[in-house]
């Protein structure tokens, strides 16, 4: 098991106040799996991505990482070993661009290594970003709508091809045809990498989460616990396409997600 | 927005222009009333006034002047940044200096003069350095503790999440977000340090350099070689202040406070 999360516990003090954010929670994510999460605003999904992200440590229990291939090779919550193979899109993306670089040497910056090698994986994601039709090859984060920045940011994480790509609602303020255009972007860049990067994504919109997804999981309650997970077998190798997203598989997904969704609501 | 281009250049000169001639109208305001404090009649004021500019002497003072202001102020840059970015970035450097610093920054810089001269030797180029030092390192400090202290988190974290080392996050990161403050405290330092450069010079033992010469002039009535001193001061500033901004806008182009203009 690759990411193994066992008895996690993460708590805030807002003043005298402490608010639980998770406690207890288990779970595991197979190799290259593209898990969704998905739940209420203010579950606890940021939380627990930047937990994984090693970006915030938790209170109790362990985050495990062990690379595919090499089980000497383990990654745990401490010592914030999980930046060395994790990288968080982060959902405040417009902060997260460094004003002074361009989308160009944005992506550079990302790319571990130098060379030919570099310049190909530059030139491949701005082709497939398409910086060059939109000019923002070399423009600065400053003079990007919300859109572009987003791109600008997801094409960052890409380019450090993480082992473990984490993505706080990715594409949230693109328009309908960017939107789609990047859900299969990302599905391909996972699709086709060796090997597949283990993929969490945090969206609320379930078409995104069915289109993309092998697994769903539902956060729930406070604090938060599984509340469903759905292992979407159908799903693995369907090219995506627009045929795919009107087809059996992915109404029946659809369907038991937003039951799993609505059940969550019954409850609260 | 725009209304043709040649138009906004045109007033643009035009607006020059008449700051210009506002200076000069100061400037011939101070020297009639000097004029009428000599005894000299205006043709040899303006002739003297005008082959001091061909005084070697001027010359080699400016230079000594702008070598010491630039010794002070580099140790004042140096110096300003690498305090002030312990006490942005390191919590128990922040608490133990901040008393120190607020204290210390607080003392006019012309009554640091008379410690220093207490102090430090009085001959020489050190005491005029280290005046120039004191005064300018302030801003400096203080601007980049302030703009190292306010990186938005977020920068650093997307550092991190792209596996930079804690030396890369501070590099690539910390620094860059930090620079337009600095140059920002640079800039201001940059005026004390002049000011102070003449100040010295005044204060302090000299046989030399533009302090110096301005109150020799003044003090031996010659009113037109002073003014031309002053003059040259003036011109000094201005070209620094401006190459500074030049600077400025080409190293921290993408900050929003330069994107205008």
């Amino acid at each position: 098991m690759p990411l193994t999360i066992t008895q996690l516990s993460k708590q805030y003090s807002l003043g005298a106040q402490i608010i639980p954010v998770t406690s207890n929670l288990n779970l595991t994510v197979e190799d290259g799996e593209f898990v969704v999460l998905m739940g209420r605003s203010g579950v606890g999904k940021t939380t627990l991505l930047r937990m994984l992200a090693g970006l915030d440590l938790p209170d109790a229990g362990s985050i495990r990482y062990i690379r595919q291939g090499d089980e000497s090779f383990v990654c745990t919550q401490n010592e914030q070993s999980m930046t060395t193979v994790a990288t968080l899109v982060f959902q405040e993306y417009d902060r997260s661009l460094l004003p002074w670089q361009s989308a160009k040497r944005a992506i550079e910056w990302a790319y571990k290594g130098r060379g030919d090698q570099r310049v190909a994986k530059v030139e491949g994601l701005i082709s497939e970003m398409q910086f060059n039709q939109d000019g923002l090859t070399n423009r600065l984060p400053a003079n990007m709508s919300g859109g572009q920045k987003q791109r600008v940011a997801i094409a960052r994480a890409l380019a450090r091809s993480p082992q473990l790509l984490l993505l706080d609602e990715p594409f949230g303020s693109l328009d309908a045809s960017w939107r789609y255009g990047l859900e299969r972007l990302l599905w391909e860049a996972w699709y086709h990498a060796k090997p597949r990067p283990t993929t969490v994504l945090v969206t609320h919109d379930i078409e995104e989460a069915v289109f993309l997804a092998t697994r769903i999981v539902v956060l729930q309650g406070k604090p938060a616990q599984l509340a469903a997970d759905l292992n979407l077998q159908a799903n693995r190798d369907a090219p995506r396409t627009l045929e795919m997203r009107e087809s059996r598989d992915f109404c029946e997904y659809r369907k038991q997600v937003r039951e799993a969704l609505h059940s969550e609501h019954n409850h609260a | 927005m725009r209304e043709g281009k040649s138009a906004v250049t045109l007033r643009d000169a035009l607006h020059s222009v008449a700051g210009a001639l506002l200076l000069a109208i100061v400037f011939a305001l101070v020297a009639h009333w000097l004029m009428e404090k000599s005894d000299w009649g205006v043709g040899r004021w303006i002739r003297q006034f005008f082959d001091s500019f061909a005084d070697v002497g001027l010359w080699k003072s400016l230079v000594l002047t702008l070598k010491r202001f630039l010794e002070g102020y580099v140790c004042a840059v140096v110096l300003g940044s690498v305090l002030g970015l312990a006490m942005g970035r390191i919590v128990t450097a922040e608490r133990v200096l901040a008393l120190p610093v607020n204290a210390l920054r607080t003392i006019p810089s012309a009554a640091v003069v008379p410690f220093s001269l207490a102090l430090l030797p009085a001959a020489g180029d050190g005491i005029k350095i280290f005046i120039i030092a004191y005064g300018s390192i302030w801003p400096v400090l203080l601007q980049v503790a302030q703009g190292s202290r306010d990186v938005d988190r977020m920068l650093i974290d997307t550092g991190r999440t792209l596996g930079k080392s804690r030396w890369r996050v501070f590099f690539g990161v910390v620094l860059p977000a930090t620079l337009p403050a600095a140059l920002t405290g640079a800039r201001v330092g940059l005026g004390i340090g002049l000011l102070l450069a003449v100040t010295a010079e005044m204060l302090t033992p000299s046989d030399a350099g533009l302090g110096y010469l301005i109150l020799d002039f003044e003090r031996s009535f010659h009113y037109p070689q002073m003014v031309v001193a002053v003059i040259v001061l003036a011109a000094v500033g201005a070209s620094l202040d401006w190459g500074f901004r030049r600077i400025e806008s080409r190293l921290v182009g993408w900050h929003h406070g330069h994107s205008r203009r």
